[in-house]
């Protein structure tokens, strides 16, 4: 599983990460998972993923922001974005492509949904 | 005591006055110096002149001609001393009363006494007169103080009103006023013809306080009041001079502020004139007046700080509801990925009965987050965030996809869902999603309540507003009705809602109290939503229903022109201008619909541009009566924005080359400043319309 694609997934609830990342890792995804903004963003300079998903109510840096550091930056600006959130506010979804994401996703969502957006991106 | 003067110095004749003045109290003067005769009459210090025909230094004639007017007005009797045969008919013009040579003593007195009684008459006749002036001044003070009382209800303003119908009134020297606004905020109102003094400032805080405690018996004292708790608040007209603590002897006159039990604080005047009991009751009158208006002052700041506690009590509950739902939604996401993981069967294989098990927990986990997901929308329509994409389109899409969306559910339950569709639905606006959302409720509602083999049937109708029985619709007051409607009717042959239900279906919470005996589910809030989202497209929902034979939920929704929609969407900018406190300036353009060369085109094709389009901006072209119109609103642009854009008006209508007067276009137009005129659209629109009108007149 050495080409298998790398999935980040930053959320502070280690809960939902444990989900996403048994699901995403049945799927044959490499996943690797922060806590926290900070350690999120340092995270994916680090490792290069495929793919994140980010939540938006961070500690330290939110996920907006780290969107925003991730897509004004050319070296990462390719890596596409899923949001969650759990607000479903019209402004988010507004504010979230001003930030660059690719995809939103409301809480609670369907694993299935979630499974079906990353494969759009990861199996073209 | 009367003064009698006789203007000559022949001892004889005044010996003769003398005799005939003896038998009376009247004192008698002479001079010969006129300018001493004029002052005696200015000052009115003499209330009878004798003048002899003979006199030459000075000369009588003259002498009567200056003082013609001064004695009138002083009501000074002249008596003339004349020859028998005299020829001087100007003299006896200017003489009230003659006598002729030679003197007889009987006659000169009866003449004197008869002049002198009539003088008295007269002069108590203007006395009277004068005090019934001011009496009527002071009737016509109270009068209008007492109108502009009954405009106010603002504490200040009322203090002030009446302080200033006191000083008509009365014109007083220095007035206080203790104002009770609560225990430790008393205000000192001190209003003077001159400055005062810092011990006179103190000493009237002392009268002030042993006034007030005056009035109370000890124990029944609402304040204990302190001299730290008075605020001193200073009118001088005139700080040139100083008053100290001598005012405090002038006349004064004082009274309490109060209705009853209920003490507003008090009031204290002084003047340096006595005071009349005419002044004495004005005032009183006055201090009895303001008490009225005072106390209507108090009971509405009460209501409006209980409103404004409400209103921020419905904020706190909406803020609640949608950070508890947000808070809610990140375990339930744990508990339903948790779930979905187990019911895949890749972390272990499921046995039947755990998986019946899970699947009842998934069910209720989906059921947990609708009631989320409907408190969510609740709270946002209510507190006005929810936003709507209105678009002018048929209503029978959104509800056809809900009919095939039910469509096989129906059918499991054996009922016969129809859709009776008017296939020339007018279109207007509405939000297609919001739209779906209530169809839905109302459908999922029947097939709920109907039994198996029912039938439902949905239905779409154009109606105007005479067809609505507007005795069903429930808080409809103050709502403006349109003359076109659209209805959408879902009608079931279920178990009904009993009439004194009915009135309670839009209730929020109302199906939550009873679903715990009721075996139906849903969350209860569904109506109440539909309702609101049905009430935020200016339509009304409603429903009528007999026990066991069935219900129909009915709702309209109006056909709007496209005016109607800007003038919503105005008084949506005016509501929101309301609560942020900012402009909006509104600018209504007409012009013959025949014209030549067309501004309002001109202005739709961009080749000329009078104002900066922003996100907030929203402009309309409509055609009534022969005439076009363009009407722009413009939140927050400021009374500068209005003047520059009118400018830029002016400028645009005639042509660019110099040296002509020509018009290029051919307008009337009028800009409307909101919130300094208007209560809402229609109001902002007629005003410019009015306006409109009045330029042309100002033209003419």
């Amino acid at each position: 599983m050495g080409d298998a694609k790398k999935i980040l997934i930053v959320d502070d609830e280690q809960d939902i990460v444990e989900t996403l990342k048994f699901m995403l890792e049945a799927q044959g995804y490499e996943c690797f998972c922060a806590y926290d903004g900070e350690a999120g963003l340092n995270m994916a300079k680090e490792i290069m993923p495929d793919l994140m998903i980010l939540d938006v109510m961070m500690p330290k840096i939110n996920g907006y922001k780290i969107s925003r550091l991730l897509k004004y930056d050319t070296k990462y600006k390719d890596i596409p974005i899923i949001m969650v959130t759990a607000r479903s506010q019209e402004d988010d979804k507004i504010i979230g492509q001003e930030t660059g994401v690719n995809e939103y996703i409301t809480k609670p969502f369907e694993l299935d949904d979630v499974i079906n957006r990353v494969n759009k991106y990861l199996n073209d | 005591m009367s003064k009698i003067l006789f203007v000559s110095d022949d001892e004889t004749k005044k010996n003769i006055i003398s005799k005939a003045l003896a038998k009376s109290t009247n004192a008698l003067l002479s001079t010969t110096d006129e300018q001493a005769v004029i002052n005696y009459v200015e000052k009115g210090q003499i209330d009878m002149i004798i003048v002899d025909e003979d006199t030459k230094e000075p000369d009588v004639l003259i002498l009567c001609k200056k003082l013609h007017s001064a004695a009138i007005k002083a009501n000074v009797a002249i008596l003339a001393v004349v020859n028998q045969n005299t020829d001087n008919t100007e003299l006896l013009k200017f003489a009230n009363v003659y006598v002729t040579k030679p003197i007889n003593e009987k006659i000169l007195t009866s003449c004197i006494n008869g002049s002198l009684k009539l003088k008295k008459a007269i002069d108590t006749l203007s006395m009277n007169n004068n005090e019934l002036a001011k009496s009527l001044y002071q009737l016509d003070v109270l009068y209008n103080t007492s109108t502009q009382l009954a405009g106010s209800l603002d504490k200040q303003k009322l203090i002030n009103i009446m302080i200033d119908g006191l000083e008509k009134s009365l014109s007083f020297s220095l007035s206080y006023v203790l104002v009770f606004n609560d225990e430790h905020n008393i205000d000192l109102i001190i209003n003077s013809l001159y400055g005062i003094s810092p011990r006179l400032e103190h000493s009237l805080k002392l009268r002030a306080i042993l006034s007030y405690r005056a009035l109370f018996d000890k124990k029944r004292i609402p304040y204990d009041l302190n001299v730290n708790d008075i605020k001193v608040i200073k009118n001088i007209k005139q700080p040139i001079e100083e008053y100290d603590l001598n005012i405090l002897k002038f006349d004064n006159l004082f009274a309490p502020i109060n209705i009853g039990e209920k003490f507003f604080g008090l009031i204290e005047v002084f003047r340096e004139n006595d005071y009349s009991q005419e002044d004495t009751t004005c005032f009183q009158t006055l201090a009895r007046q303001v008490s009225l208006p005072l106390e209507n002052a108090s009971l509405y700041e009460e209501i409006k700080n209980t409103n404004t506690k409400l209103e921020k009590l419905e904020r706190l509950k909406s803020e609640f509801i949608s950070i508890v739902s947000h808070e809610l939604r990140t375990p339930l996401t744990a508990i339903k990925n948790s779930l979905e993981i187990c019911l895949s069967g890749k972390a272990g294989e499921v046995s039947s009965i755990t998986d019946k098990f899970l699947n009842m927990a998934k069910r209720n986990v989906t059921r947990l987050s609708g009631i989320i997901n409907d408190l969510l929308d609740l709270s946002k329509v209510e507190a006005g965030k929810m936003d709507f994409k209105f678009e002018k389109t048929s209503i029978n899409t959104p509800v056809e996809f809900i009919k095939n969306t039910f469509e096989n559910v129906a059918k499991d339950k054996k009922i016969d869902l129809i859709f009776e569709k008017e296939e020339n639905i007018a279109q207007t606006y509405i939000d297609t999603q919001r739209i779906e959302q209530v169809v839905s409720n109302l459908v999922s509602n029947a097939i709920k309540f109907t039994n198996e083999n029912g039938k439902i049937i949905i239905k779409t109708e154009n109606i105007t507003e005479k067809d609505i029985d507007k005795s069903l619709l429930i808080g409809a007051e103050n709502i403006t009705f349109y003359p076109n409607y659209i209805k959408v009717s879902v009608k079931d042959s279920g178990i009904g809602i009993a009439p004194e239900d009915q009135k309670k279906v839009f209730d929020q919470f109302q199906q939550i109290e009873n679903s715990l005996n009721r075996q139906t589910g849903g969350t209860g809030l569904g109506l109440p939503i539909a309702k609101q989202l049905i009430e935020a497209h200016k339509g009304f929902i409603w429903v009528e229903s007999e026990l066991n034979r069935g219900t129909t939920f009915s709702f309209v929704i109006p056909v709007l022109t496209e005016k109607d929609k800007f003038l919503i969407d105005f008084d949506k900018d005016i509501a929101k201008a309301k609560t942020c406190g900012h402009t909006i300036l509104f600018l209504l353009v007409e012009e013959d619909k025949n014209t030549q060369s067309s501004f309002i085109k001109d202005i739709k094709e961009d080749k000329i541009s009078i104002i900066r389009k922003t996100a907030n901006t929203k402009e309309i072209y409509y055609e009534e009566n022969g005439k076009n119109y363009l009407a722009i609103t413009m939140p927050e642009a400021d009374k500068f924005a209005q003047s520059f854009i009118e400018k830029k008006i002016d400028s645009t209508l005639y042509c660019e080359e110099e040296n002509t007067d020509s018009k290029k276009y051919d307008i009337l137009y009028s800009t409307v400043l909101f919130p300094d005129k208007g209560k809402d659209a229609r109001d902002l629109m007629e005003i410019a319309k009015d306006s409109l009108k009045s330029k042309v007149e100002a033209v003419l």
